[in-house]
């Protein structure tokens, strides 16, 4: 037991020190999925979003940041929708641009 | 200064709210109208004749009298009336009524967000924004393309929206009286007819406005003050609710079945919903743009309003931005469906609650709510950018400001153009030659409609040329049309078939009489229903100009208005009036006409749906006063009529048939291709594969539903593969599927779901092929039993045949798939299509002799043998055995239709045989031989065919079949070997030029082998051949076939052979002279469509009186002259006093006694013509007193109401008089006076709240 919580308390502050790395691989890894041509599968999307919410609660992220990530998804989905019009990866951007709204609004009510 | 803020504050948006106002008077010229759509809007062109046809009763004014909604509109047509009185022009009322939709939606949204951002210094141009956008998205500017009478909700939602928050902000209770008033002077906007906009938008924002009190603003809700406001709201909206009420709750309703049944709730709802949903793009709502519409490039311009709103979270310090963003999310939700699996599945399983379905078209109906919060986020956020650009100290903030702000509102106002020139409502309709939905009504029309008005008998009109669902299309003096519910029945009050959908049972009849030229019993069907009149309009525009929708149905109806007339000539009507030669009225003779209310000379119980009406027209052919009563009604409206006399009782065994299973396999399935949710990677698959099991093993017997299901659930296998094929792996060393099939093991659930053992091309194939093959063993089993059971074979076979396309089909564009990979699965799929078909083999019943077994009731019956339907056979060697009994031809009288055997009795209720020994039946291809389709000259009656040329190879071989008969039945028979090489089988029935194929099939063997199969032909066949070609697939199907084989195909022993289907009728006569039936003479008058009143003479004898208006429990039998012995029945007695003297002192006597009376059959039935009566001293005269033959009333005539009335039932009386009413009318006068009265209290509590 002692063992598992030594090794989840140097996971987790392996991550806080490379916070701006691991953030940037995450938000690289979104835009990625969101660019493949596959139906994103649920169990992706929860899985980020609980990845993601364990994110602000060890790296005290502020919904600004969250809002920021909204803006890019945005951008990404205007780049698509102006060269492939509502295509599945368009579409693919703007569930994941509405998810993270999402997040952001109830971030933003708990600050 | 304060003056320059003073008018920017209050004047602009004021004159912004003048202009939004002006905008539509320069749609329309003077007398132009965009009239149409569902709902026509013919309230706006003349809302009186409207108010008194359509709204102030329970009973629809068209077609077959259904129920009526209509009655939610009555103070809203009021309030038209008063403005025509006060404008006249109907251009006036329809561009003021727009005016204010544009103009107040702008108003109020402007003034929520002013209120949501407390009126703060910047929020002045941020509310602008914000309203502008609300009536200018391009979403909302779609809407004004379909405009219906609930798209008042444009204005509403935003006026309720500000009342409420201002109630919420102040607490001011007579706020929220004014919002009841405008609850009920807007009444349709609160009932039924708009409760998918109601629920979208009322919940949510009630939501919204409490969360803001408490959370935002920290105030109190007084809940009695919200209480006192909804005992209010429903004291005013009474007058719909408690029939809504009612009706919801009524078994059979028509609202009944959509909110509770499964019809309602899956096939119309959650099957609309699963076609629609994947159709709607988040990303299309996000930018505020119309689904399903090509988008020009300037809509990509909408992207700044969500930028606006991210950007504005970034600098956001409010909590009132995030509860409206919380509340839009929701919506958006709701709006879009297509947001993860997860909330896609919540929103189908959501169809499981009663009425949710009303949410099918859920875009078109969360539209308007999600554009509401959209508009009132936005204008927060912008508000919130605005103010951080304003306290920025960013270089050239002013001019960033401008831009700012004027960017939105020039991207709105220049995407609205189309929208303020007009050019929006005067689109063309939808596959119209360019035909404008805007038009002028010609005085020609005028005058028609007022002819039709004033035509004296009740009876029914049929509007030519027919459409599908009830239109009317009425050409325009401009060129425009209107294309609506029809003007006849909603302005003119005559009840009338337009559509060919409202002729119910009938609907297919009547076209085939029609194109088959049997004027006769086409005009006696149309007396049967109760039709008086035609009315004919002859403009070339209104048909000619629209090539399909809305005369969409091709039933051999007249092709052009040239063949209509000759058509209309061709019955031999008198024309009664001729308009310009572009409108006519003729009339169906009294021989033929049943008048709205009569007593039957005939009545006759059958077991085939009203759709075989022609049997029983056919047998009686003196007089048109008959009533059928169907069985199969009789049960689903749980009507007993055990204790009624029949005169005769008509029964027609073809169900009873031995080849029945032979003729049903052939029947269409309910179940279209499947469409997979799931992945067969997720961790739900499993548990629908226990779903599907259980769904099976629910079935109580092998018959043809549990079949399709389970074609269609094998079938989902291979829609799994389509879906998702690119995410599928290959096992990729399977031998073959059967080989796989030993060693295969369905997983249990956790090895499924952690290990996903379903996910392999191989796996789903055997899947499928063990779901086949299990079927295949049950219908074997069956058939132990049952013999003709195996037929259903050949209806597996047909689904196998097409399933084996699709499977190609699926491997050969598996993107992922390198060429190797395909060509493995393919020879798996080959093998696996050949072992299936090998157990499909069966042998074909004998079509020698047919055998019916069938019970009946002991007595004398009459055999008839419809001569049509054994017109292929040499009818002197026909022989009938009935209970070892035998009859020759000889025995049989014939007659014109029919051969008729006399005095069969039948001794007891007990398994009755009959055998019919037919002559040996006709191949129908051995008068024809092989033809090259291309070279013409080739002609063959040779066994062996080789197709070795470029010709043959595209196109075939034919053979042309004789005698092909429409609506038969055939079995395709012969040997063939294919030598390895893949050919197609086809066989086409030819209507005219066109070709429709109606069987298929593959054929690939290296042995000689049988294929029969059973094919129906299409009630419009003239003719048929059959075809053979070269299988056509790919590069990498011929690559699987052996090289050195010749494409060659021998065939032998073909024959086509029809199935004996002859129509035979057992006839019972309980009565057999109509001369001496003395029925009863009645004298009827309609006081209105909801009640009628009869006086009966010479009732002698049990009568069946027949009113022509579609069956309703709720229409009841009422004898004045007794009274009902319950407490209910005495304070209705009471409340009926009461209202008879309130109504006397305010109506003077206007009952005349010089109304002219119209007389039918020899003076038998007489109708008084009146006018309508709403409501006068007579009109609770029924109140609480006794009903009569209540449990003796059952439908007839496909949809009419009768009931059976013995002497007993009037105390023995013979001359007496009865009332005919829809009980669901007292509900209205009821719902009315509270409405009414709450109307009244709710404006005295306003006057009292405003003087305090």
């Amino acid at each position: 037991m002692k063992f598992i919580s030594k090794n989840i308390e140097s996971i987790i502050s392996f991550l806080t020190e490379n916070k701006r790395t691991v953030l940037a691989i995450f938000i690289v890894l979104i835009v990625v999925e969101s660019q493949s041509k596959r139906l994103s599968s649920d169990f992706v999307i929860f899985s980020v979003l609980l990845l993601y919410g364990f994110f602000i609660k060890i790296f005290r992220i502020k919904s600004a940041f969250t809002f920021l990530l909204c803006l890019l998804l945005l951008v990404v989905m205007t780049i698509d929708y102006l060269s492939t019009g509502a295509s599945i990866s368009t579409e693919k951007v703007a569930v994941w641009l509405i998810l993270f709204l999402g997040v952001g609004v109830i971030q933003q009510w708990r600050e | 200064m304060e003056r320059i803020e003073f008018l920017q504050h209050k004047v602009l948006p004021l004159i912004i709210a003048m202009i939004l106002f002006m905008i539509p008077f320069f749609w329309f010229k003077p007398g132009e109208m965009d009239l149409g759509g569902d709902s026509g809007r013919l309230y706006f062109y003349d809302p009186v004749s409207y108010f008194f046809t359509s709204t102030l009763y329970t009973v629809s004014p068209g077609s077959v009298g259904g129920p009526n909604l209509g009655y939610a509109n009555i103070p809203f047509i009021f309030l038209l009336i008063v403005l025509k009185h006060i404008f006249t022009s109907p251009t006036i009322l329809i561009s003021g009524f727009y005016g204010v939709n544009l103009s107040l939606g702008f108003i109020f949204c402007y003034l929520i967000i002013r209120e949501l951002t407390e009126s703060k210094k910047n929020s002045f141009y941020a509310a602008i924004v914000g309203g502008l956008a609300y009536v200018f998205f391009p979403v909302l500017i779609d809407t004004w393309r379909h405009v219906l009478l609930a798209f008042n909700q444009v204005f509403l939602n935003p006026l309720i929206f500000y009342l409420l928050l201002k109630y919420f902000k102040t607490a001011r209770i007579s706020i929220l009286f004014i919002v009841i008033i405008i609850t009920f002077i807007f009444s349709s906007n609160f009932s039924a007819l708009a409760a998918p906009s109601l629920f979208a938008f009322y919940p949510i924002s009630i939501l919204f406005l409490m969360l803001y009190t408490k959370l935002i603003i920290k105030r109190k809700i007084i809940v009695r003050h919200i209480m006192l406001a909804l005992f209010l709201f429903l004291g005013i909206q009474a007058f719909h609710l408690i029939l809504l009420i009612s009706s919801i709750f009524s078994f059979g309703n028509t609202l009944n079945l959509t909110i509770f049944s499964d019809a309602g709730k899956y096939d119309r709802g959650l099957s609309y919903f699963s076609s629609i949903a994947p159709n709607i793009k988040a990303s299309i709502n996000l930018l505020g743009l119309p689904q399903m519409e090509p988008l020009n490039f300037f809509s990509n311009a909408f992207i700044v309003f969500p930028f606006i709103i991210i950007i504005s979270f970034l600098f956001n310090k409010q909590k009132t931005i995030l509860l409206t963003s919380f509340l839009f999310l929701i919506v958006l939700f709701f709006a879009t469906a297509n947001i993860t699996s997860t909330w896609l599945s919540i929103y189908k399983w959501l169809f499981n609650v009663p009425g949710f379905s009303m949410f099918r078209n859920f875009f078109g109906q969360w539209m308007y709510t999600y554009m509401f919060f959209y508009s009132i986020l936005f204008g927060q956020a912008f508000y919130v950018v605005l103010y951080a650009l304003h306290y920025s100290k960013i270089k050239l903030k002013k001019l960033l400001t401008f831009l700012f702000i004027s960017v939105p509102i020039l991207i709105l106002v220049i995407n609205a153009i189309p929208l303020i020139k007009g050019d929006i409502v005067r689109k063309a309709i939808w596959q119209s030659g360019s035909i404008e939905g805007v038009l002028r009504i010609g005085p020609d029309y005028e005058q028609a409609l007022s002819f039709v008005r004033s035509l004296p008998a009740e009876g029914r009109v049929l509007t030519l040329p027919l459409t599908d669902f009830g239109y009317q299309v009425i050409a325009g003096r401009n060129g425009g049309v209107y294309l609506g519910p029809s003007a006849i029945s909603y302005l003119a009050g005559k009840k009338d078939f337009s559509g060919y959908n409202e002729l119910l049972g009938y609907h297919d009849v009547i076209p085939n009489l029609i194109k088959n030229g049997e004027i006769g019993t086409f005009k006696r069907i149309l007396g049967l229903i109760n039709v008086k009149y035609v009315f004919y309009d002859a403009d070339p525009i209104v048909y000619d100009q629209f090539p399909s929708f809305p005369y969409r149905h091709d039933r051999g109806l007249p092709k052009d208005q040239h063949q209509y007339k000759k058509f209309i000539d061709s019955l031999n009507l008198k024309r009664i009036k001729n308009i310009n030669n572009k409108f006519f009225v003729y009339e169906i003779p009294n021989d033929y006409y049943l008048p709205q209310v009569s007593v039957a000379k005939r009545s006759l119980i059958f077991n085939k749906p009203i759709a075989e009406v022609q049997t029983p027209l056919s047998l009686i052919t003196k007089d048109n006063r008959i009533v059928i009563s169907i069985d199969k009604e009789n049960l689903s409206n749980r009507v007993p009529v055990s204790g009624i006399k029949f005169d005769e009782m008509l029964t027609d065994l073809r169900g009873q048939s031995s080849f029945w299973n032979v003729i049903k396999s052939t029947n269409t399935s309910d179940y279209g291709f499947p469409y997979t949710s799931w992945k067969i990677s997720s961790f739900v698959y499993p548990f629908i594969v226990i779903r599907e099991k259980q769904v099976l093993l629910g079935h109580k017997e092998i018959d043809q539903k549990y079949i399709d299901r389970s074609i269609f659930f094998a079938e989902k296998r291979l829609a799994e593969l389509e879906k998702w094929r690119d995410e599928t792996f290959l096992l990729g060393n399977v031998k073959s599927i059967d080989l796989l099939n030993k060693s295969w093991q369905e997983p249990n659930l956790v090895s499924a779901m952690l290990f996903k053992k379903y996910n392999f091309w191989e796996i789903s194939l055997l899947r499928y092929q063990r779901s086949i093959y299990d079927l295949i063993d049950k219908i074997e089993k069956v058939s132990e039993s049952d013999s003709s059971f195996i037929v259903n074979k050949d209806r597996v076979k047909k689904a196998v045949s097409s399933h084996m396309e699709v499977v190609y089909r699926i491997i050969q564009n598996a993107q992922y798939l390198p060429e190797n990979q395909k060509i493995y699965l393919l020879r798996l799929a080959i093998n696996m299509f050949d072992s299936i078909a090998n157990r499909l083999q069966f042998k074909m019943q004998s079509l020698e002799n047919v055998t019916y077994n069938f019970e009946l009731d002991a007595g004398n019956y009459e055999m008839l043998i419809d001569n049509k339907s054994i017109q292929n056979y040499n009818q002197s060697k026909i022989q009938a055995i009935i209970n070892d009994k035998e009859l020759s031809f000889d025995d049989f009288k014939h007659e014109e239709d029919w051969l008729t055997a006399q005095n069969i009795s039948i001794k007891e209720k007990a398994q009755n045989t009959l055998k019919l020994l037919l002559p040996e039946a006709r191949n129908l291809i051995s008068e024809t031989k092989w033809e090259l389709v291309e070279k013409g000259n080739f002609a063959t009656s040779s066994a062996t065919l080789t197709i070795d040329d470029v010709f043959a190879e595209k196109f075939g071989l034919i053979r042309q079949i004789a005698n092909w008969n429409k609506g038969a039945y055939y079995i395709v028979s012969f040997d063939y070997i294919t030598y390895g090489k893949g050919f197609k089988f086809l066989l086409f029935n030819k209507k005219g030029e066109q070709n429709q194929s109606i069987l298929a099939d593959y054929l690939r063997s290296n042995k000689w082998k049988k294929y029969e199969s059973v094919v129906a032909s299409s009630n419009e066949a003239d003719s048929a051949f059959i075809q053979i070609i070269r299988q056509q697939g790919s590069y990498i199907l011929d690559k699987i076939e052996p090289p050195d084989q010749p494409t060659k195909i021998d065939i032998k022993n073909l024959s086509i052979i029809q199935v004996p289907d002859p129509k035979i009728i057992f006839r019972k006569v309980n009565t057999t002279n109509d001369q001496d039936k003395k029925i009863p003479q009645i004298t009827f008058t309609r006081i209105n469509p909801t009640k009628y009143e009869l006086k009966v003479r010479n009732a002698f004898v049990p009568y069946t009186l027949v009113l022509v208006n579609q069956f309703d429990k709720n229409w009841r039998l009422v004898d004045l002259t007794q009274e009902t012995d319950t407490i209910r029945a005495f304070f209705s007695r009471v409340v009926a006093g009461i209202a008879k003297t309130v109504v006397g002192v305010f109506e003077k006597e206007n009952i005349r006694d010089d109304n002219p009376v119209l007389t039918y059959f020899n003076g038998d039935i007489k109708e008084i013509v009146s006018k309508d009566i709403f409501i006068n001293e007579k009109t609770f005269e029924t109140w609480g007193k006794k009903e009569i033959a209540k449990f003796k009333h059952f439908p007839v005539n496909g949809f009419a109401n009768a009931w059976y009335i013995e002497p007993s039932d009037m105390g023995n009386k013979t001359d007496y008089s009865l009332i005919i009413e829809m009980s669901s009318q007292k509900l209205l006068y009821v719902g009315l006076f509270i409405s009414i009265a709450s109307a009244i209290f709710t404006l005295l509590l306003i006057v009292k709240f405003f003087r305090k």
